[in-house]
């Protein structure tokens, strides 16, 4: 896919969540709605809202739909019971890991920038 | 889940077919999450339907989701164009859907009254069209189900003769017929079945099982094709002896023998009396979709098993064939008719054509058009509510949409944002529609007589919920277009408070729709009235026994301690006396044996905790009516020189039986263990020994109008026992609430071999000792089979399935119609109080008193009411002319019933207004004329 990852910057904060979470291990979408709620609270993301959200970010190149590990599987497995080896799995294309990378410097760039001009103060733990 | 898969399919097909699977194990995954919690698992359906719709509304008009906040990024692929056009309509639209989410949810009174109503009536639509369109609307599952017809052998001068009431006219051919039948020009194929109760005595499982005995050709016409193995062929139409194969229908397999596929070749042990145990092997399995004429057999073995000695001239076997092409069903009745009277019989057989989608539905397609109709009308009456609440919500919005108008909204744009906005609420309704009919259409299985054919296969699928959503998006924007139009052509100039109070003077529309769903209303009410009495005045006939706490269960012994050898009356005639005297010593002894043998079960039963009485009887069970023909016996007074014959049914009874039942002795006394005699008074071939009997009423009735007790009966040749009456009961019914008395005869068991139910009191729910019964009998002998347990009332229940069906539908519906035109009734009294508050002020300003201003508000309501039993009673006694088929003991323009049915109607719309009109006398005028 012909992308300029700077066309797609800056990233909606749900979209780039998403591609953090999917950038160490291949997911199923509950297991990325459950880490996504864990990370931010609130009402899970609902099947339509998320598989729309899949779906676009497929068609964008951004990630695709793979084979998991047997690791995977077996964790995925032990996390949602028996049910799991039936879903499909979607993990990072390489423009998505790009794009994740990217948007991740851009944010560094923009907390550098706020630490410099003294909006917080303490280093991260 | 299933409710939730059903509304994936508003995604497009691809969309669907590629995450539909994930998305609704998501979803199950979050119900699992919120188990056990009302709120949270109703909240979830609430916002993952919503989130469905919405989404799936998105995907339709192709709005990807937008993963990046950058802005102007511009892809000039044309694709990317072209989805960037569809955006443009889609985020116009999706502005318009907002709008219009966001003003149902801000006034969530008018919102959810709407839904519920509309709810209500689509899912009550969409549950009977279910059934509908599975019973009547879907064509019989067999080929060319049209030219299928039943072939019966009719006795006409049966027809009076009270054992053969439900049989007479369906009756069997004779086995040479069949297969004259079959060569006839007048039909394709020739098919014939018999069936038998019988017990399936596999190791460690039996059980009582129909078995039918089918030609091949039978299963032809029925398209039955095989999953496994293969059908019956033509050897084995005709072979007695070789035939030692079976066919397992679908079901069977499934449950007896576990849909394991290597079932070919096994051994199936059947027996249809004690002592008669064979072997089948099995040779195929039918397919799950093969539906038979009747009530499903568990077996099927065949025709050819059919003894030889059936074969020559005695009918033994039904009959159903295919009409050939262009042959019409009377032409084929007189090519028949020679044929099933048979050329040698002396039996005067003739012959009955009907056709089989007649026959099967014939009784069924009015009743169920009828209640398809009260849904329609339960419809109509949501419809007109939610058309008065649009009505009344654009009266109330004209202010705010001249407003509108005068900033320069167009009318092009009013319209479609309140089309939207209907589309919105109808699609909602209709889904909360859809949920009711999945939820609603098994209980209403459930409901229904069990004989409906088709029954099996109603569901709520695709055409089904299609119907649904049609009808939600259908009645929105037919009854949304009145209000829409009106509103849209609002002008700026009538944005002033003038205008405001014009039109409110004027809210005749919604008063005539309140009117008519009143009328509606009462027709729904009548109905269910009409079919409430009906089943009122069937139930409310005496039984003539007391089925409360009335278990039943039904044996058959498997094991006797001797070799059964019945001869039939004519080698009986033709015995010498020596040999009819060591029959009846032989009988006796065997009779002995058995009596022994069946007090030992009652007294152990008897011995239950919560039993209260237990007896046994023969085959002439009151509603246990699975025979065709119930032994009967010709009876005349003995003595009478005119010979009159009365033909009553033989009961064969333990000596506790009119205690079990209920049935008090009306006269002389109940059976004495002491009557079953000593052996010597049976024994004996003496004509002058006589048996004790006791007679019901009727049978005293017709045969000793001046008192039965002490006088003698005597059976017509060839029976000729003669019995002493010791006692009157009352009469009973025997199969039906409506049937008139029947003459009985009850004797003690000493005349029969074995008994084929018990009867058990209990002072608790019968059903509940059910199982205790079970083990006691097995406890007590492992070669006593129990065939079928039940309770009496549930045996009743089956003959007034129709009638129950039908009431409790149709006062569903009326019940239903009442509440939503009470919430008519209360919307158009406080739309209207809302309205009238300044002229209500100034009229309390004025001096009228908290009284005047309710009564003004009850007028309008009564007014309303007037017009709308005036508009509903012709409507209504239209209606109920369409029901008096169906009715019982009531007239269909029954002033009771229609004056209740009024008065009821209302008495609920005045209490409806109530709230309103008090609210009203409550108003200050100092604050409203102020305002």
């Amino acid at each position: 896919m012909a992308w300029d990852v700077r066309h797609v910057l800056p990233l909606k904060p749900l979209v780039f969540q998403a591609l953090v979470v999917l950038a160490d291990a291949d997911r199923h979408g509950w297991s990325l709605v459950q880490e996504l709620q864990r990370r931010n609270g609130g009402n899970r993301l609902l099947p339509g809202n998320l598989y729309r959200l899949l779906n676009s970010m497929v068609a964008e190149g951004l990630i695709d739909v793979v084979e998991p590990s047997p690791r995977e599987r077996a964790r995925a497995a032990a996390d949602t019971g028996a049910n799991a080896e039936r879903r499909r799995y979607f993990g990072l294309t390489s423009f998505g890991r790009e794009v994740a990378r990217a948007e991740a410097r851009r944010l560094e760039a923009l907390v550098q920038e706020s630490r410099r001009k003294r909006l917080i103060t303490t280093r991260p733990r | 889940m299933r409710f939730y898969r059903l509304l994936l399919h508003l995604f497009p097909r691809t969309f669907r077919e590629a995450n539909g699977a994930d998305m609704a194990r998501q979803f199950a995954d979050e119900l699992q999450a919120v188990r056990g919690r009302p709120i949270g698992v109703a909240g979830l359906w609430a916002r993952g339907v919503g989130d469905v719709i919405w989404h799936a509304v998105l995907a339709r008009l192709r709005v990807g989701w937008t993963l990046s906040d950058a802005p102007g990024q511009v892809d000039r692929s044309p694709s990317r164009l072209a989805r960037r056009a569809w955006l443009a309509v889609g985020s116009d639209l999706s502005r318009d859907f907002r709008l219009g989410t966001r003003r149902l949810v801000k006034a969530p009174a008018f919102t959810l009254i709407s839904v519920v109503t509309l709810g209500l009536g689509i899912g009550s639509a969409t549950a009977l069209f279910s059934v509908v369109d599975a019973v009547l609307l879907r064509p019989l599952p067999w080929p060319e189900a049209k030219r299928l017809v039943s072939i019966y052998g009719v006795r006409p001068d049966r027809a009076a003769n009270p054992a053969f009431a439900s049989s007479w006219n369906r009756g069997q051919v004779s086995w040479p017929a069949w297969h004259q039948l079959r060569e006839s020009a007048a039909f394709e194929a020739v098919g014939v079945w018999r069936r038998s109760r019988q017990i399936f005595t596999n190791p460690g499982i039996e059980d009582g099982v129909d078995v039918w005995y089918v030609s091949k050709s039978f299963l032809s016409l029925l398209g039955a094709d095989e999953a496994m193995g293969r059908l019956f062929n033509a050897d084995e139409d005709d072979d007695y002896v070789q035939a030692e194969t079976i066919i397992l229908p679908h079901e069977t397999w499934l449950r007896r023998f576990g849909g394991r596929p290597d079932v070919i070749g096994e051994k199936v042990h059947l027996a249809y009396q004690p002592g008669s145990e064979r072997v089948a092997s099995i040779i195929g399995v039918l397919r799950a979709d093969v539906r038979f004429t009747d009530q499903p057999p568990d077996f099927l073995l065949p025709i050819g098993q059919t003894p030889p000695v059936s074969r020559t001239g005695t009918p033994v076997v039904f009959a159903i064939g295919r009409l050939a092409p262009g042959v019409s069903i009377e032409a084929a009745a007189a090519a028949a008719e020679p044929i099933v009277r048979g050329a040698e019989s002396p039996d005067s057989r003739s012959a009955r054509l009907v056709s089989l989608p007649d026959e099967l539905l014939g009784s069924a397609r009015r009743p169920l058009w009828v209640l398809f109709g009260a849904a329609g009308i339960l419809l109509l009456v949501a419809c007109a509510n939610v058309a008065g609440l649009l009505i009344a919500e654009a009266r109330a919005r004209r202010h705010e949409i001249a407003v509108r108008v005068s900033l320069g909204c167009g009318r092009a744009r009013v319209l479609r944002q309140l089309t939207v906005e209907h589309l919105l609420l109808g699609t909602v309704a209709a889904a909360a529609g859809l949920g009711l009919a999945v939820w609603m259409t098994p209980l209403l299985v459930a409901m229904a007589p069990a004989r409906l054919p088709g029954l099996a296969s109603v569901a709520v699928d695709l055409r089904v919920a299609g119907f649904a959503m049609g009808l939600g998006v259908l009645t929105v924007l037919i009854f949304g277009a009145g209000p829409a139009l009106t509103l849209s052509s609002t002008r700026p100039t009538s944005f002033s408070s003038d205008s405001r109070s014009a039109t409110a003077r004027h809210p005749a529309a919604h008063r005539a729709i309140v009117a008519g769903e009143l009328g509606l209303a009462l027709i729904l009410l009548v109905c269910a009235s009409l079919f409430g009495e009906t089943l009122l005045r069937l139930t409310s006939r005496p039984l003539g026994f007391d089925p409360s706490g009335l278990a039943v269960i039904s044996v058959e012994s498997m094991k006797l301690p001797f070799e059964v050898q019945s001869p039939t009356v004519e080698q009986y005639l033709a015995m010498s006396r020596a040999e009819r005297v060591a029959h009846h010593d032989a009988h006796h002894r065997r009779l002995q044996t058995t009596w022994t043998h069946t007090a030992g079960v009652l007294q152990r039963l008897n011995a239950l905790p919560g039993v209260v009485a237990a007896a046994a009887q023969g085959l002439n069970l009151p509603f246990g009516g699975r025979l065709s023909s119930v032994p009967s016996v010709p009876l005349s007074a003995e003595g009478d020189p005119s010979g009159r014959l009365e033909t009553a049914f033989n009961q064969i009874v333990t000596d506790d039986y009119f205690e079990t039942m209920g049935m008090p002795i009306v006269r002389g006394r109940g059976f004495a263990s002491a009557d079953r005699g000593e052996p010597a008074a049976i024994t004996s071939a003496d004509r002058s020994a006589s048996t004790q009997a006791i007679v019901s009423r009727e049978l005293e009735r017709r045969l000793f109008p001046d008192g039965a007790v002490g006088r003698r009966l005597v059976a017509a040749p060839p029976y000729r026992s003669v019995y002493e009456v010791i006692g009157v009961v009352p009469d009973i019914k025997q199969r039906q609430f409506t049937e008139a008395p029947r003459p009985s005869l009850y004797v003690l068991d000493s005349m029969v071999t074995t008994i084929h139910h018990l009867l058990v009191k209990t002072a608790g729910d019968p059903a509940a000792i059910l199982p205790a019964v079970r083990q006691t009998i097995r406890d007590y002998d492992p070669s006593m089979i129990v065939t079928s347990t039940t309770t009496m009332e549930e045996l009743i229940g089956e003959t007034i399935a129709h009638e129950r069906f039908r009431a409790r539908l149709s006062s569903a519906f009326g019940g239903a119609a009442l509440l939503l035109a009470a919430i008519g009734i209360y919307s158009l009294a406080a739309r209207r109080v809302a309205e009238r508050r300044r002229e209500i002020g100034v009229r309390v300003a004025l001096g009228a008193r908290p009284i005047h201003v309710r009564r003004l508000v009850l007028r309008e309501t009564l007014l309303a009411v007037t017009v709308g039993l005036l508009l509903g009673i012709p409507l209504a006694v239209v209606t109920s002319q369409l029901v008096r088929s169906l009715l019982f003991e009531v007239s269909p323009t029954s002033p009771r019933v229609f004056g209740l049915a009024a008065a009821v109607l209302a008495t609920v719309a005045l209490a409806a207004t109530v709230l309103p009109a008090s609210r009203a006398s409550r108003i200050d005028p100092m604050l409203v004329l102020r305002e």
